[in-house]
């Protein structure tokens, strides 16, 4: 099992939280985003995800508190059509590059340490992306996104932060991707842009297998 | 393994921010935690986030229709709510004030940071050159408002029943037409009045303009509760500075031209004035009824002259205050300044084509020689946040910090020197934000409708978008015959878009078509920009959502057609004339039947069905449906020859719009009362009073937000019908009568989602709500 291999005790999965026992991470940091990158089939219209995004609201077809769409197509490189819920913002975003982009407002479970939150966020975003793969044939590449600090107080876009975040993405990784080699790299930007580390396993994984972890 | 912190914006900016900014934001915090508590009443909360600008959205009442039915949004602690009606955890949007549209590159630094953070990653500007941030969550709001007092932006008073946000002309201090830059007034007209007792009580706001010239549209002076033109006056040889001031204009449901208040005020008396007014219109002003409470309805009431009298005794008594004049020798250090050289001169574009063009529509040179000011079209006054911060760095690199926003919803960056457009150019395309058409036909205007409003009825933005994307493949926005036409669409009659001003101006609106709702915009033509705003538009009926795009065509291709010279198109417009209009424009009103086209039947960028769900259908309903859509395309009628008899207001027809306007809003109550009697009368009283007795009294009326306010239009246009009349109260009778039509399809609609078709269901509707009137 590529995913699964490191938490597993004898027969039995670890839950998340006994994986994440005992682990310490900064605290507060609430917001932060992935971002997986997306290939649209050719010929495909932006538009049309206005009504697939508002089938899987009336259709409950996604986890947590559904809001509404939004169409941002006339920005450009801004945040596409963007499904709006209470938990997670999820946008098919433009900014560098075309991908599935999800913001995670604020924690929902108090005190999560924070390689769980990540785990939790990839696990959303990925099931988002399976279902959006299945509904319009757009292709999510499983195996690299962007994690993105979203909270320049706790995690400003500084050498400093990058070493105390790396960390827990690396937990987090491995939950994620199980043995797979994992890389993971700064992303250079405008010191005022926010913190964003660049991650990639170094085979291929469908968004549905990352969905699945435990 | 990593570190735990516990740092806060509130330690982290403790010094950065003033003690009262400080102090007030704590407060707010404070009563935030009261809330939660339940120790504080929601409707006193509603109001205090108000009056730091944070306001509700669509939908956060809890529920949503999702084109089926309307389902209730489970938020996690539902019962914890802001506002009566409104949950704490829904969405909500937050108003950021900014005098005179005018920023520094830091505050958009800040604004792209907290956007990026709390909000969407869309920053907003807005019609009164504000920024607006939506989907935020309460929780977030008392940092947000310290990282922005951080940077010297307060959010006091950006909404609730205070001075809003005061604008000025954003080209004030490089415009070749201006009397004199009239920054500074503005920003210390603000300063003065930010938080000032005498505008605490007012019963509605009081929005407040600044324009450098009389004959250019930039200030709108004419559609504000105060506006200042700047003047000069020669007194005893010597010129003085001042402002021909207007008072009463406004837009909302039912707009109003400003009145002249008086020709010259010199500056040491703006302030003085100003409070006078205030102090007048929060004693007299109307408290209870908010939809009578602007300004404009107590000069109305008052006439001027009496007004202005009650403003001279009151300006009398009031206390002197240092503040009135020690601003005016500060005026001076709002000047601003170019670089002094230009700082990326030998850089090339690389497409040239679009670079020509770029500059027919987004460049304005400056009065002082060798300077441009460069307009950044934002489509629909929208970017994202990284490139409001790119925009920040270019301030830095080509400017001295000067940018401002504009309330056609774009920035105007300042004091570019000629050589560097080129190089500004590129680096605008860097960030994708080199369209060319700034301020241009496709440039629309749009407030945010049913995106985010929860007045909404018609997707604004969704219409704004297609139409932008239409006319930009046409060219149209670098067509000298057209190019100018200003299009402007508001999701309701709130003229939050200003559509009233524009050439061509939509605003939302639903018609019921065979038992579904089908989305409608009203279609406004001719209103004037220029001179300040100073004619509106006039309504020409609705029209399917789904055809706008094809009338719009329509109206630019006649247009270009039958131009004649350099004729502009209200001129136009009027020279056709509304009735030829109207007649042209028939073949755009029909509507498919649902199986034909289903299209129809959903709004712009929205699939789900313009439909509360399934409508059941009751007895007889055929046959009274029918009754009542006789009687209410009368009203229509009605209210469209009022209209037209005003064109030529003479010969007694001003009496006879008003007449017509009110036999309109009377066709429209008798329309209803079809449903409670087939037979009912067709004398006005009885209609009058059946209408109190069983839409009013019973609430069945009343809309969800404006309550009451349509059906009191009637009742008061019925109660003062013998009084003289003039043109400004016909012209009110017609916009009041148009609203009523509104409010009367609104209810029809109701109804029939609720089944109440016939006078079987009323009776039963009525028992059910324990209304025993018969």
């Amino acid at each position: 099992m590529l995913l699964l291999g490191l938490f597993s005790r004898g027969d039995r999965l670890l839950s998340l939280p006994e994986v994440f026992l005992g682990q310490t991470s900064i605290v507060n940091i609430e917001r932060f985003c992935v971002k997986f990158p997306a290939e649209v089939p050719d010929g495909f219209d932006e538009a049309a995800l206005i009504g697939i995004f508002q089938g899987w609201i009336r259709d409950e077809k996604i986890a947590g508190t559904l809001i509404d769409v939004i169409d941002y197509r006339h920005v450009p490189d801004g945040p596409g059509i963007m499904l709006v819920t209470y938990e997670i913002n999820y946008m098919m975003e433009h900014q560098d590059f075309y991908g599935l982009y999800a913001q995670r407002r604020w924690g929902e479970v108090e005190n999560q340490p924070h390689p769980e939150a990540i785990v939790d966020l990839v696990k959303s975003a990925a099931a988002f992306g399976t279902i959006l793969q299945k509904d319009t044939g757009i292709t999510l590449k499983g195996n690299e996104f962007l994690y993105i600090s979203n909270d320049r107080l706790n995690a400003p876009n500084t050498d400093a932060a990058f070493s105390e975040i790396k960390p827990d993405l690396e937990t987090a990784l491995s939950h994620i991707y199980g043995d797979a080699k994992c890389s993971i790299e700064r992303v250079e930007n405008n010191p005022k842009a926010r913190l964003t580390l660049r991650v990639k396993a170094d085979s291929p994984v469908a968004i549905a297998d990352v969905c699945a972890v435990a | 393994m990593t570190t735990t912190t516990n740092k806060t914006w509130k330690d982290v900016l403790g010094d950065r921010i003033s003690p009262q900014m400080a102090e007030e934001i704590d407060t707010f915090e404070n009563q935030m935690v009261l809330r939660c508590q339940n120790k504080l009443d929601e409707k006193v909360f509603a109001e205090l986030r108000l009056r730091r600008g944070a306001y509700g959205q669509r939908y956060d009442n809890g529920y949503r229709n999702d084109g089926e039915k309307s389902k209730a949004i489970p938020f996690p602690k539902v019962e914890l709510t802001k506002g009566p009606d409104t949950k704490w955890q829904a969405p909500g949007m937050q108003r950021i004030k900014i005098p005179y549209g005018g920023m520094t590159a830091e505050q958009m630094d800040t604004i792209a940071d907290i956007c990026e953070e709390y909000s969407d990653n869309i920053i907003h500007i807005t019609t009164r050159q504000d920024i607006q941030l939506h989907f935020l969550s309460l929780d977030n709001i008392p940092d947000m408002h310290r990282r922005l007092a951080a940077v010297g932006i307060t959010v006091r008073e950006a909404c609730g029943n205070s001075v809003r946000n005061v604008t000025a002309c954003p080209l004030a201090g490089v415009c070749h037409d201006e009397v004199f830059d009239v920054t500074g007034h503005a920003q210390e007209l603000t300063d003065f009045f930010l938080g000032h007792r005498d505008i605490q009580d007012f019963g509605r706001k009081m929005k407040i303009a600044f324009s450098g010239c009389e004959d250019h549209p930039c200030g709108l002076t004419s559609m504000h509760d105060l506006g200042f033109i700047a003047k000069t006056k020669i007194i005893d040889g010597v010129e003085v500075k001042g402002f021909k001031t207007y008072v009463g204009g406004g837009l909302g449901s039912v707009p109003f031209l400003a009145k002249l208040y008086e020709e010259f005020v010199p500056l040491e008396e703006i302030f003085p004035l100003s409070q006078a007014i205030f102090r007048v219109f929060a004693r007299l002003g109307e408290k209870q009824n908010r939809n009578k409470a602007r300004i404009k309805f107590l000069i109305q009431k008052l006439g001027l002259e009496e007004f202005r009298r009650l403003v001279i005794e009151e300006r009398k008594i009031i206390e002197p205050d240092p503040g009135w004049t020690t601003w005016i020798e500060k005026l001076s250090s709002y000047e601003e300044k170019g670089k002094s050289s230009p700082v990326a001169p030998d850089v090339i574009v690389d497409d040239s084509e679009m670079f020509a063009k770029w500059k027919t529509t987004n460049l304005y040179p400056q009065r002082q020689d060798g300077y441009y000011t460069v307009a950044v079209s934002l489509p629909l006054g929208d970017a994202t946040s990284p490139q409001f911060r790119g925009l920040a760095e270019l301030v830095r690199k080509y400017t001295n910090d000067t940018i401002r926003t504009t309330v056609e919803q774009n920035v105007l960056v300042r004091w570019v020197h000629e050589a560097d457009l080129p190089a500004l150019y590129m680096d605008l395309k860097e960030i994708s934000l080199h369209h060319g058409g700034a301020h241009s036909i496709i440039d629309i205007t749009a407030c945010p409708g049913t995106d985010t409003c929860k007045l909404g009825m018609g997707s604004s933005r969704g219409l704004a978008g297609e139409l932008s994307r239409r006319m930009a493949v046409k060219g149209w926005q670098y067509n000298q015959a057209v190019k100018d036409i200003r299009i402007k669409i508001s999701g309701c009659f709130n003229s939050c878009s200003q559509h009233m001003v524009a050439e061509i101006g939509f605003y939302g609106s639903s018609r019921q078509v065979k038992r579904r709702r089908v989305p409608h915009f009203n279609l406004v033509l001719g209103g004037e920009w220029a001179n300040n705003a100073s004619t509106y538009g006039k309504s020409m009926g609705v029209l399917p959502s789904k055809r706008i795009p094809d009338v719009v065509e329509f109206l630019v291709d006649t247009f270009m057609q039958e131009r004649q010279g350099d004729e502009k198109f209200p001129a136009f417009f009027n020279r056709i004339g509304r009735v030829e209009m109207k007649e042209r424009l028939k073949p755009f009103t029909d509507v498919p039947s649902y199986e034909e086209d289903p299209s129809f039947y959903s709004d712009w960028a929205d699939t789900r069905e313009f439909t509360l769900g399934d409508i059941g259908i009751g007895e007889c309903a055929g046959e009274v449906v029918t009754l009542t859509d006789f009687s209410m395309a009368d009203a229509e009628s009605l209210h469209f020859d009022a209209t037209v008899l005003l064109d030529e207001p003479e010969n007694g027809n001003v009496q006879l719009a008003a007449d017509k306007a009110i036999a309109a809003m009377v066709s429209a109550a008798k329309a209803l009362l079809k449903f409670q009697n087939i037979d009912i009368a067709d004398d006005k009283e009885v209609i009058a009073e059946e209408f109190r007795k069983y839409f009013y009294d019973t609430k069945l009326f009343f809309d969800p937000f404006a309550k009451g306010k349509f059906a009191q239009y009637l009742f008061t246009a019925l109660e003062t019908e013998h009084e003289p009349i003039n043109l400004e109260r016909s012209q009110q009778l017609i916009e009041e009568s148009r609203l009523f039509i509104e409010a009367a399809h609104e209810c029809n609609a109701r109804m029939m989602d609720s089944g109440i078709t016939s006078p079987v269901s009323f009776k039963q509707w009525m028992v059910k709500q324990n209304l025993q009137l018969n």
